[in-house]
């Protein structure tokens, strides 16, 4: 085993952490809902995008 | 009259396999090779695998679907392809073992017209010594059987920490050079997210190891999005989530033993180390399925038709290069193998020209990069365009072969964080190209922004079990399964 400083990282400071009210955007059932529609619609975009190259 | 030979019924055989079924008439036969008698969804074994889903709900037996569908289904393993038949006879054949109970063992000759090779991987666990479920010290939940005994051993795990002992978790990869991070990304969260629903989270270190040199890379460069009118990069983000979730990492690592309790491991910058654990889910490498290639004179031809890894060689450029100069346009189109255009190969099961992550060596010369990942909705796409492709040729279309490089293919990816049909989340990717294109995209790390997105909420988790419901109900061949798009 080396005697070098552990590999592991426990955090990353530089990393922007969500806010309180991004946490609670992320499980809000109206606005999810909302992502769900426009999720699938990013979805559905990518799968005819692809689908074209036939 | 046709016969196309598909080795494999995962997602990219058993997408072939009904296509083809649907595109020509009864007088063609369609014969499926697999030695399971059972499909399987893997995206959904992580939810097998914390206990949050029996197994059963990712299964279902291959042989009534077939029988529906008039697909000839031989449940064995194919050991060799001989593409010019032998001295005996012309026409190209595959030798199979059979695995089934009644016949375990026997071998068949099958002959074809059109071969599909979706062999899939083998799972490599023997690459690390003492990795694995199978005599080995660590779990997996590459299959469902995988799932269901790591789901056992967390449970153990999490009985433990609530008698009060604190246990160290580690999920990640067995290897310098395995795929399917984000499987492995999955999993640590859907972990933790138990973790908290069981009110042990204060007692457990969770340990994400990986051979990405950074978070986030998934195996494909990492992502560039546009969030808000800022860009960010998926390391930034899968770095905020694993801050904000108190998972620990350890970068650029490649595994190299596992004892009982310990895991030996060498990092990026030549260091060696050894990280005791109390639950440890490490994903194999892959390689080929094992196959021989023999020509009509009873020569080998593995040389010719597979690449070191045992992988089938299509249609890429193979040409070695160095990382500067791979090109999107390297990677193949139709998956037809050079010579011979009655033969395809897709999903794992097809070469890829080069990794798609930047290559990595420790000083000692440990490689130490993600391998390219080629499942989910890559694969399907490709399943179907090689069936598009044989059926014209069947049919005597006298149409070019059908296209779907991953240079030029979307992808979406739906990594879970934790079930509940209000509490779970996931983050929700998409890509475009899966294959980074640093010509035509250069500011935006090789993929088009419009097409490149990513977000993690609750959405998120209703957009990976509603794909679970999709796609057992499209594999399974319910009215109207062509209608869902692979």
């Amino acid at each position: 085993m080396s005697e070098h400083q552990s590999p592991v990282i426990t955090s990353y400071p530089d990393a922007p952490l969500p806010t309180a009210r991004t946490l609670r955007r992320r499980q809000n059932v109206v606005v999810q809902l909302w992502r769900f529609i426009v999720n699938a619609g990013n979805i559905m975009m990518m799968v005819l995008k692809g689908h074209g190259q036939h | 009259m046709a016969r196309v030979v598909i080795l494999g019924a995962g997602v990219s055989g058993h997408t072939a396999a009904l296509h083809l079924r649907r595109l020509l008439g009864r007088e063609h036969t369609i014969t499926v090779v697999s030695p399971n008698s059972q499909w399987n969804w893997i995206p959904s074994n992580i939810w097998v695998g914390v206990g949050v889903m029996p197994r059963e709900k990712v299964v279902f037996p291959l042989a009534p679907v077939y029988r529906r569908q008039h697909i000839e289904f031989i449940q064995a393993r194919a050991t060799a392809i001989h593409p010019d038949g032998d001295a005996e006879r012309d026409q190209g054949f595959v030798e199979v073992e059979y695995t089934t109970p009644a016949r375990d063992g026997e071998v068949e000759l099958v002959t074809y017209d059109y071969l599909i090779n979706a062999t899939g991987p083998k799972l490599r666990f023997e690459a690390t010594p003492g990795l694995g479920p199978d005599g080995g010290n660590t779990v997996s939940v590459c299959t469902d059987s995988h799932a269901a005994h790591a789901a056992e051993v967390l449970a153990a795990c999490i009985d433990r920490m609530r008698r009060g002992e604190r246990q160290v978790l580690v999920v990640g990869m067995g290897h310098g050079t395995c795929t399917c991070e984000g499987a492995a990304f999955e999993y640590v969260f859907n972990v933790d997210h138990e973790l908290r629903e069981a009110g042990v989270r204060d007692k457990a270190q969770l340990i994400y190891l990986t051979n990405e040199a950074q978070l986030g890379d998934f195996g494909v460069d990492g992502m560039t999005f546009r969030q808000q009118g800022f860009t960010q990069t998926s390391r930034m983000w899968a770095e905020s989530l694993f801050t904000e979730r108190d998972v620990h990492s350890i970068l650029g690592a490649h595994v190299t033993e596992v004892e009982p309790g310990l895991i030996h491991y060498e990092t990026l910058d030549g260091n060696t180390w050894t990280q005791p654990f109390d639950f440890a889910m490490l994903l194999p490498p892959f390689g080929g399925a094992g196959l021989r290639v023999v020509g009509k004179d009873g020569a080998d031809l593995g040389d010719q038709f597979l690449n070191p890894g045992g992988f089938m060689k299509v249609d890429g450029d193979y040409t070695p290069k160095p990382y500067e100069q791979w090109r999107a346009e390297d990677w193949p189109h139709t998956y037809e193998v050079p010579g011979h255009p009655d033969i395809f190969a897709v999903g794992i099961a097809f070469a890829p020209p080069h990794p798609i992550s930047r290559p990595r060596k420790s000083p000692s010369g440990t490689v130490i990069a993600p391998s390219p990942p080629r499942t989910g909705m890559p694969s399907g796409v490709m399943g179907k365009t090689v069936a598009m492709t044989i059926a014209d040729r069947i049919q005597g279309k006298q149409a070019p072969a059908h296209a779907a490089a991953m240079s030029g293919l979307g992808a979406a990816c739906v990594a879970s964080a934790g079930t509940g049909m209000l509490t779970g989340s996931a983050a929700s990717m998409t890509m475009f190209p899966v294959v980074p294109d640093y010509q035509r995209y250069p500011d935006s790390g090789g993929r088009d922004l419009k097409g490149t997105h990513g977000e993690i909420g609750l959405a998120g988790h209703w957009m990976k079990l509603m794909l679970h419901h999709l796609f057992l109900y499209k594999a399974k061949a319910r009215p109207g399964w062509s209608l869902i798009p692979e």
